[in-house]
């Protein structure tokens, strides 16, 4: 062992020690944390018991949270193997969920905007800088897009605007000369970054605003996630060698899957949409999810009172 | 991550990456898992976007961090080790 083997080896610790240290600090959850008096700890239960959970502390039952694959909603999430039952025509053809459409727009800027940053021709000092200001952007975007969200307490159309952004900013990028219009070329690089993080937090927002069961809601993020994340396969193969400098066919895949998500964003907030108002007539009243507590969504769409948060 | 920085071949690479992979996998659905059983409904969206931002303005200078490392010169480690030593000690998931 040399002297930096050794020395690599005792700094990979810092990572463990601060994984040590989140573990003793942050609280298992909000009614246990140490930071609360007892009345804010009661508080803090109801707030959940009200508006996040039909269940507060639910124990872990993996049958139980496997349920949460019988849902057709969430097959359109996830990978559309089943049509939305009310959705005609029914057809076998499986076509991608939502998690796949965002997975590859999401990856493909991130793995690749260094590259079609360095096609406008900058040196590679300015081409690294370049890329620094469109992803702030990309960040500051998605703070616009999740405040508004929760502003409004409307997700689904935000997820589709974000769908949108990455797949203009393909398109515009893909369609100008981009020696002759850097400019336009440059402002497309930002508007790609624009719809790769909003789309995937505010969906995974807004299947959980939907999920009262904690079980459910944990299963259902803990492989939507890695679905979306699995795409990186998809982007990382369709940027090939023989492609550059532009890669057409990348850029053109990448806004197809942009396209894709975004109709099926729509699709499934449309049949939320008819589905509450269904839901209405049904049981003699209107009232929006938001307003139902979530207590009594413990079966989701089960219920005669569950409706859906859009 | 900088376990990795300690490989000599392509198996050990894979290796490594693999288990990294496993590690990491976890850590953002369990997020915003962990968020959901803090915050009610309509307060989520701002509370995942704030921790989504800080980690995607972590990694917009990790391009510029990792182009920077790569002109260290004149050095016994080979420069990627350098860059792997440097990313791996920071919190980057």
């Amino acid at each position: 062992m040399t002297l930096s083997d050794r020395s690599l080896t005792t700094l990979g610790s810092i990572t463990i020690l601060f994984a040590g240290f989140a573990y003793w600090y942050l609280p298992y959850n909000a009614t246990t944390a140490k930071f609360l008096t007892e009345e804010e700890k009661r508080v803090a239960f109801l707030r959940l018991q009200m508006d996040s959970s039909s269940i507060v502390n639910e124990k872990f039952v993996f049958k139980d949270a496997v349920k949460i694959f019988k849902h057709p909603t969430s097959w359109v999430i996830l990978c559309k193997r089943n049509p939305i039952p009310t959705a005609p025509p029914p057809t076998n053809k499986s076509i991608p969920g939502i998690e796949i459409c965002l997975g590859v727009p999401l990856q493909s800027v991130s793995l690749f905007l260094p590259v079609i940053v360095k096609r406008l021709g900058y040196s590679a000092v300015k081409t690294n800088l370049y890329t620094v200001a469109p992803n702030i952007t990309g960040a500051i975007m998605l703070l616009v897009l999740a405040f508004s969200s929760d502003l409004t307490r409307i997700r689904f159309p935000f997820v589709a605007l974000g769908f949108i952004f990455t797949m203009m900013g393909m398109v515009i990028y893909a369609s100008v000369n981009v020696t002759s219009q850097l400019q336009v070329a440059y402002f497309a690089c930002f508007m790609m970054t624009w719809g790769t993080s909003a789309p995937s937090v505010i969906l995974d927002v807004w299947f959980n605003n939907n999920i009262a069961n904690e079980n459910k809601r944990v299963m259902l993020t803990g492989v939507g996630v890695p679905v979306a994340n699995l795409m990186g396969v998809v982007s990382s193969n369709i940027f090939l060698p023989q492609d550059a400098p532009k890669y057409f066919p990348a850029l053109i895949t990448t806004a197809a899957f942009g396209a894709m998500g975004c109709l099926l964003t729509l699709s499934l907030g449309a049949y939320m949409i008819l589905d509450n108002k269904k839901r209405d007539r049904k049981d003699g009243r209107k009232v929006k999810a938001q307003d139902i507590p979530t207590e009594l969504m413990a079966n989701g769409p089960a219920d005669a009172s569950y409706r859906w948060f859009l | 991550m900088d376990r990795v920085t300690a490989v000599t071949n392509f198996a050990g690479l894979f290796a490594l990456r693999w288990f990294l992979g496993m590690a990491e996998s976890a850590f953002f659905p369990l997020v915003i898992y962990y968020q959901t059983t803090f915050y009610r409904r309509g307060e989520l969206a701002r509370r995942l976007a704030i921790f989504y931002a800080a980690s995607n303005i972590a990694s917009a200078f990790s391009g510029l961090l990792s182009w920077a490392v790569f002109r260290i010169d004149n050095t016994s480690l080979a420069s990627w080790r350098y860059l792997f030593i440097i990313e791996g000690n920071l919190i980057s998931p």
